[in-house]
């Protein structure tokens, strides 16, 4: 059964795009008592209930009233008075163009641009476009050409990009403005001027774009297209910050907090960072987890740094994963939970955090580590012992016991480079003659050097460039180059013999 | 950057005398299939025998085979043929085909100067002044020089400029060294250019004209001559008779560095088997699949696809995966191609016995270019790879015959 039937329906005329149409005809609800009348519709609207609002058009819209059609489609794209559902907001702008009505065209194209949850449609966004660009449309012209420039839904075509481009920013688009900079800038359907380039730029940061604001700070800043000028720069930003620019939240929120380039205002960085924050900003995010964790601009709240910190480490920051990991572990600000720490420095250690690995490395080595042991723990288990930990280095040692010529060669980069443990060039070279006799690409390489060098071995060229020859064949570039200016340095004789021991090395493999 | 001091190009590379010239002087003697040759060798005939070994030797259709060139000459002194004498004495005295054994290579060829043969007086007089295979006699070396310059033998003339220059064997005379090099010079033989430039530089017996001095080398160095790049290269980091030019300088010293006269830097290029249609890039997926399914041809146009562009070690492994099916089926261009990766050793362990094998199949198998392309190669070889070489193309060859 249908929640509603239409009694009656005639059409008023709509008056102006914000406002809902008077009409005398009711609509109605079978299970209720009182009939659903547009006046009604029109009061909810003028009273800001939006919800009550869209609620009442829709059965307008259901029996066919172009207006009520195009009104709904307006709110739901709007996403006034209930969620953004891109197709329900198409299905009724394409029912009231359908009808003829031609206004909501433009309106209509952005909505197909917008991508999620669905694909965007950029076939029929290129369709509406067209037709609104032949009525100089100036938003048009800019949504098409960045359709153009990208080859999206259309052929791409530079020259023509640039021209409806040009026609937005005269029109006085900022955003065009600022898209036509970049076109100067980087030549694109048009030639390379960089004048053209700076003057869009700030066209378009005169009238606001927090884009073309925040580029000109990074221009200042860095001293490209302008002369550095950090003054300017700051000015830039803090326009940047007031056009509502999360980045540059963050970035003039960082600065407050840390007094950098700035006098310190740690309560006004928090308020700018909470901003950015809020927005899921994760760098600003990690910065407010830093603020409530030293107690800089608030007071200091443990609880909070890891709320914040672990918001910026689902994002996967790795900076915010460590200091998560680390509270997790300590038990600081939340409850101790090796398990969770172990999760977050994996995070980090996938951004090739160094300090995670040696962690990670530690507590392997303690048994601490919750999982089974992996291919990387190797890795952090040397790590950790690079760092100086003298019992990831005896855990190696005894890896390598067991014939683990990564570990083998880890060592022997350790004693190589003093690092982690005194330098002993002769320990080094064994084990890494080791691991280069395993099998060990890197290991050979390493070998290679050694005895060019002579460090810890005998210099020896025919053993440097049988290493180099060896590694190279397994797809060292560095190893050829290597093997190659060696070359230069020996007789054929030795050459030959060298490649001879290459040959009989890889046949017993 | 290093000091570095002007260089004299002093000697012609044995080698290059005794194994390469020889065939420019002979090439043509004998025509006829190898069975022809082979027939009237047997039956007795000195010239025959004499081309059969030329054709061992350098692998002209038929499988290079220093050893079977070597028992040919062999024969061929028997017969008192001077000019095996001439190249059996070479082979002793690098070891090719043949124990090393200077002092029976030096016995050898002082025995085939009796013939009077200008080449082989100079290359008499070149192990004389070296002292290989018997004491240093650089008089002696200095007279014979002057004979096989007296028939016209350049190489003789210019080597004898080089003892009047430093004085060896005769009395020092810079006068008489810029009379013997200049012929030579102005008709493009680049060591008489480089010795000339050198004389230029010190002003010795000539004014001091760094511009002609900087003219001779680069002419020299245009030919490959590695020493006459060196002294280039001098001359532009100090900017003697040019602008300073350090980079120059550099790009010189580091084309000298790599060594082989020939320029093995461009010899190691892919080659291509002009007797194919050019390769389509377009086609690469139609090439693919043919590969996979053992065509040879497929395969090796899909290799020198890839090493034409190559970007990563990662597409020379793949080539020489190609090449190497395709080698195996007896595909000249494969082989010439997988040898080449061996020499340069990208995508392959690199291996000169190797190389040279493979390059001596592609040889035998008709590949035009590859005689040359080998021999360009081989500069950097020892007499024991070379012979390796031989043996291990030759096992190639036997498993492939079956």
């Amino acid at each position: 059964m249908p929640l509603h039937t239409i009694r009656t329906l005639r059409l008023g005329a709509l008056a102006g795009a914000l406002l809902l149409v008077l009409s005398q005809h009711t609509v109605g609800q079978e299970t209720a008592d009182t009939p659903i009348t547009l006046e009604a519709v029109e009061e909810a609207y003028r009273a800001g209930d939006f919800t009550t609002a869209r609620a009442g058009l829709e059965p307008f819209a259901e029996a066919g009233d172009v207006t009520a059609q195009y009104r709904l489609g307006f709110m739901i794209a709007n996403g006034s008075g209930g969620p953004f559902v891109r197709q329900e907001a198409t299905r009724w702008l394409e029912a009231a163009l359908a009808q003829g009505h031609e206004a909501g065209k433009l309106l209509l194209a952005r909505v197909y641009l917008t991508g999620s949850p669905e694909v965007p449609d950029y076939e029929r966004a290129v369709q509406l476009l067209e037709a609104e660009v032949v009525n100089g449309e100036a938003e048009a012209h800019f949504y098409l050409a960045q359709l153009l420039r990208s080859g999206r839904g259309i052929e791409a075509d530079k020259q023509r990009a640039f021209a409806l481009m040009r026609l937005a920013a005269d029109a006085g688009m900022p955003a065009a403005q600022l898209s036509l900079a970049q076109m100067y800038s980087r030549g694109e359907g048009v030639e390379k001027d960089d004048a053209q380039a700076s003057r869009w730029l700030l066209q378009a940061a005169d009238n606001g774009n927090a884009r073309a604001l925040m580029s000109l700070y990074h221009n200042y800043t860095r001293g490209s297209g302008f002369p550095k000028d950090e003054a300017k720069a700051l000015l830039y930003l803090k326009l940047a910050v007031e056009a509502g620019d999360t980045i540059g939240q963050r970035i003039l929120g960082a600065a407050y907090l840390t007094g950098q380039g700035i006098e310190a205002d740690p309560v006004r960085g928090v308020a700018l960072l909470v901003q950015a924050a809020e927005k899921d900003e994760p760098g600003a995010q990690t910065n407010l987890g830093y603020a409530y964790a030293t107690g800089t601009g608030v007071n200091r709240d443990l609880t909070k740094a890891a709320e914040w910190y672990r918001k910026a480490a689902d994002q996967g920051l790795t900076r915010a994963a460590l200091a998560l990991a680390e509270m997790l572990y300590n038990g600081h600000g939340v409850d101790r939970d090796v398990v969770e720490a172990v999760n977050y420095y994996q995070i980090a250690y996938q951004g090739r955090d160094t300090t995670a690995a040696v962690r990670l490395g530690e507590m392997l080595v303690s048994g601490e580590y919750p999982h089974e042991e992996t291919e990387a723990g190797l890795y952090w288990v040397s790590a950790a012992a690079e760092a100086g930990s003298s019992d990831a280095l005896d855990w190696l040692v005894a890896r390598a016991a067991q014939g683990e010529p990564y570990a083998d060669y880890r060592i022997g980069v350790i004693y190589r480079d003093g690092l982690g443990a005194e330098a002993d060039p002769e320990r080094a070279a064994r084990h890494i003659l080791i691991a280069a006799e395993a099998g060990f690409d890197f290991a050979q390489e390493a070998a290679s050097e050694l005895y060019a060098t002579g460090a810890g071995v005998g210099q020896d060229y025919v053993e440097a460039h049988k290493w180099a020859n060896v590694a190279a064949a397994d797809g060292s570039e560095t190893a050829g180059e290597r093997r190659d200016v060696l070359a230069d340095l020996m007789t054929p004789e030795q050459v030959a013999e060298a490649q001879g021991r290459a040959k009989a090395f890889l046949q017993s493999q | 950057m290093m000091r570095r001091f002007f260089q004299i190009a002093a000697l012609l590379s044995l080698a290059l005398s005794v194994l390469a010239a020889q065939a420019a002087a002979q090439t043509g003697a004998r025509t006829g299939s190898l069975q022809q040759l082979s027939d009237a060798a047997k039956a007795g005939d000195a010239d025959a025998v004499f081309e059969l070994a030329e054709r061992f030797r350098r692998g002209q259709g038929v499988l290079q085979n220093y050893a079977r060139a070597a028992d040919l000459y062999v024969a061929g002194v028997q017969f008192g043929d001077a000019r095996a004498m001439n190249t059996l004495g070479g082979l002793y005295i690098s070891g090719l085909g043949v124990p090393q054994d200077a002092t029976k290579g030096f016995e050898l060829l002082q025995a085939a100067v009796r013939s009077g043969e200008a080449k082989f007086l100079h290359d008499l007089a070149s192990v004389l002044q070296q002292g290989i295979g018997t004491e240093p006699d650089p008089a002696r070396a200095a007279a014979l020089y002057q004979r096989a310059s007296d028939l016209g033998w350049t190489e003789a003339t210019v080597s004898l400029g080089v003892l009047y220059q430093d004085g060896i064997g005769v009395e020092a005379d810079i006068a008489r060294a810029v009379v013997l090099y200049t012929g030579p010079a102005e008709a493009g033989h680049p060591r008489a250019q480089n010795n000339l430039g050198l004389i230029h530089v010190r002003g010795e017996g000539v004014p001091q004209d760094y511009e002609a001095a900087v003219e001779w080398f680069a002419r020299a160095a245009g030919q490959g001559l590695p020493v006459a790049m060196r002294n280039l290269g001098v001359m532009y980091e100090n900017g003697f008779g040019v602008e300073v030019n350090e980079e120059e300088a550099k790009r010189l010293y580091r084309l000298a560095g790599q060594g082989s006269a020939d320029g093995a830097g461009a010899a190691l290029a892919p080659v291509f088997d002009p007797r194919l249609a050019p390769p389509d890039p377009a086609q690469a997926e139609d090439y693919l699949a043919a590969a996979r399914a053992g065509d040879p041809v497929a395969q090796f146009l899909l290799g020198y696809l890839l090493v034409s562009g190559a970007q990563s070690a990662a597409d020379y492994r793949q080539a020489a995966q190609f090449f190497q099916a395709a080698a195996e089926k007896g595909l000249p261009a494969a082989m010439a191609n997988l040898g080449l990766l061996a020499f340069s050793g990208r995508g392959v362990l690199q291996d000169y016995v190797e190389g040279y094998s493979w390059l001596t199949l592609a040889a035998a198998a008709g590949l035009p270019g590859a005689i040359d392309l080998r021999d360009a190669l081989a500069g950097d070889m020892t007499a024991g790879q070379i012979n390796a070489a031989n043996v291990a193309a030759q096992a190639v060859w036997a498993k492939h015959a079956k």
